[in-house]
């Protein structure tokens, strides 16, 4: 096999890898503050990817240069989400909140995936794809694919303005504060429950981002929204709860994982990769390769 | 007290009661009575484990499915040999049983919502194995299930109605034994319960293998009864996610709960079938929502006042 086929998948992994650990960043961010395990997170990236459909069907732009309108818009959404769903209809229960908070979201997840399968199928689509075709670029005798080149440039500067948001704004420190321990958190002046509302927009801006680029890379259908989140919990498991370097590895080796599989065994075999990894960590090191107590 | 000695012989007359309902009525009450009884013994089978312990076993279509793929992977001779379709039944719930026990490994160490959603991953493996092995399992159109002396929903509902009563005496016996004792202080409180003695996990992986026991031979009989077993006949979210969401609505830990719950979720879904023609799923996300919001203790104990220190179901969830 060539050496540019093994950069192909590589580079195909990486990118899936990548944006597997940001949604799983979203939802330890989400879990952390909110003590809130939203099973409706993958469907975020779903909604994502519908919404960077509509858009460029119906404005015509390119899909890269919807990049900046995605993750304002997911973040009002998420607040949305937050103030409506969670903060009425979930913390009615004060004594069981998680328990509820799973059923609550689960069945958020699966009205959500049944009317935006309702929807597109009145479209005439029956899954999601916003495959951008530019020309393989040629660097020192490499053929490289553009378009996923260009997205993984574009997802390591999201990374990174990620990671500069957690660790060195204001913001950050709040979120990082109210994870370790929220009581002391509102002692000293923290904002608990606006903290809540920001981390579902946080989450939610960077499941939505994800799922745009997720559409660029391949195509999804509307039922994959607990399938993400499935991938994110396992990233989660792989990784540690609310680190980002052990979401964005997490993420890395699911990804490759998927990539290779999906080469070798075809796309079909790739969807239970994840979830034989997540089986053999639990097998082989019950508390994750990062740590933590869960 | 009671009403506790004559439950057995109206419980017994209750169910002669229904067993004789095929005998006056059209095909179409026997296929709805199939459907209750495999629902009400799996909402039984789901509270052995789900209901006593109070995790949220998201996978537990998982376990009904690969009874209802063994059956005809095995009489119809998928693996190369043939068994005899009564042996294939019955070797059934003991590879369901198998697999909770090997999964039991992975799975039990994880706590509240990362058990449930862990174990939700069972469902699309399942699935997607049931689709991508197709030498064995048909793939996406599925095996059909012929076999010629005993076929349809009629030899079914009495099977289905014969596991649900076993599956009752045993969600019955549990309760009452020590075993039902250590779920109990699991569910309170799983730390102190390890502290004063109690092997969390082998009690765990015990009602853990039973409820999957109980639900492969549902599963095989579900396929039996239908002619086909499909992963969307089989796997499909209503069906995978059905007995949690019948035993939270009526009430955990409770038979009566498992019970009624199971019943009155399978009439709305009948009702739902027939009456709508798509959102189906939507809806039943609709039923689901409205269950956690206004029922989390399920309907047994609505009315039903929390006293101070004892609480009845609910789950310490915290990871």
């Amino acid at each position: 096999m060539s050496v540019e086929t093994h950069l192909t998948i590589i580079l195909g992994g990486l990118l899936l890898g990548g944006l597997y650990g940001l949604i799983a960043l979203g939802l330890t961010m989400v879990f952390g503050v909110s003590r809130i395990l939203n099973v409706a997170h993958g469907d975020f990236v779903v909604l994502g990817s519908i919404f960077g459909l509509l858009i460029t069907t119906f404005s015509g732009l390119d899909p890269f240069l919807i990049i900046p309108i995605i993750p304002p818009l997911f973040f009002a959404v998420g607040v949305l989400f937050e103030k409506t769903m969670v903060k009425r209809v979930i913390m009615r229960n004060t004594e069981n909140t998680l328990a509820v908070s799973i059923l609550a979201t689960l069945a958020f997840a699966m009205i959500v995936e049944d009317i935006s399968f309702f929807g597109l199928g009145q479209a005439g689509l029956n899954y999601v794809s916003l495959r951008v075709f530019l020309q393989p670029i040629n660097i020192l005798g490499f053929i490289i694919p553009t378009t996923r080149f260009i997205s993984l440039i574009a997802l390591v500067l999201l990374a990174i303005s990620t990671r500069i948001i957690i660790q060195s704004t204001t913001f950050g420190r709040r979120l990082r504060a109210t994870i370790q321990d929220r009581e002391l958190a509102e002692v000293v002046g923290v904002n608990v429950s606006r903290m809540s509302a920001l981390s579902f927009g946080f989450g939610a801006a960077l499941a939505g981002i994800s799922g745009l680029f997720l559409a660029m890379i391949t195509s999804l259908t509307p039922f994959q929204g607990l399938h993400f989140t499935v991938i994110a919990l396992t990233v989660v498991i792989l990784g540690g709860l609310g680190s980002f370097i052990g979401s964005l590895v997490g993420g890395l080796v699911i990804g490759l994982a998927e990539a290779y599989t999906a080469f070798y065994m075809g796309t079909n075999w790739a969807r239970v990769v994840a979830i034989l990894v997540m089986i053999a960590v639990l097998v082989v090191r019950p508390s994750g390769i990062f740590g933590g107590r869960r | 007290m009671k009403l506790g000695r004559a439950i057995i012989p109206i419980s017994a007359i209750a169910l002669a009661a229904v067993a004789s309902i095929p005998l006056y009525s059209s095909p179409y009450i026997i296929s709805l009575l199939f459907f209750l009884f495999t629902f009400i013994g799996l909402a039984i089978a789901y509270d052995i484990f789900g209901g006593f312990t109070g995790y949220y076993n998201l996978g537990f279509g998982a376990f009904f499915a690969i009874g209802a793929y063994t059956f005809p992977i095995l009489s119809l001779g998928k693996l190369g040999f043939q068994a005899h379709p009564i042996l294939a039944f019955l070797t059934a719930p003991l590879v369901s049983g198998a697999a909770a026990f090997l999964l039991s490994y992975p799975f039990l160490r994880l706590r509240g919502a990362y058990f449930a959603v862990a174990t939700f991953g069972l469902i699309p493996l399942m699935y997607n194995l049931a689709r991508n092995l197709s030498f064995i399992t048909g793939g996406a159109s599925g095996i059909q299930i012929i076999v010629t002396e005993f076929f349809g929903m009629l030899p079914g509902f009495y099977i289905a109605m014969a596991v649900t009563v076993a599956a009752a005496i045993t969600h019955h016996l549990i309760k009452r034994s020590r075993v039902g004792l250590a779920l109990n202080s699991i569910r309170e409180d799983e730390d102190v319960a390890s502290e004063y003695g109690i092997n969390a996990f082998a009690v765990k992986r015990l009602v853990y293998v039973i409820s999957g026991i109980f639900a492969g031979i549902l599963g095989a009989n579900f396929g039996f009864g239908l002619g086909v077993v499909s992963p969307d006949g089989i796997l499909n979210l209503e069906i995978a996610l059905a007995p949690l969401i019948m035993t939270i609505f009526g009430g955990p830990a409770s038979l009566l709960g498992a019970m009624l719950g199971a019943s009155l979720i399978t009439l709305i879904q009948e009702f739902l079938w027939l009456n709508m023609p798509f959102f189906h799923l939507a809806t039943y996300g609709l039923i689901i929502l409205l269950v956690a919001v206004f029922a989390p203790r399920g309907v047994v104990h609505i009315g039903v006042k929390r006293r101070a220190g004892r609480s009845l179901t609910t789950a310490p969830l915290n990871a």
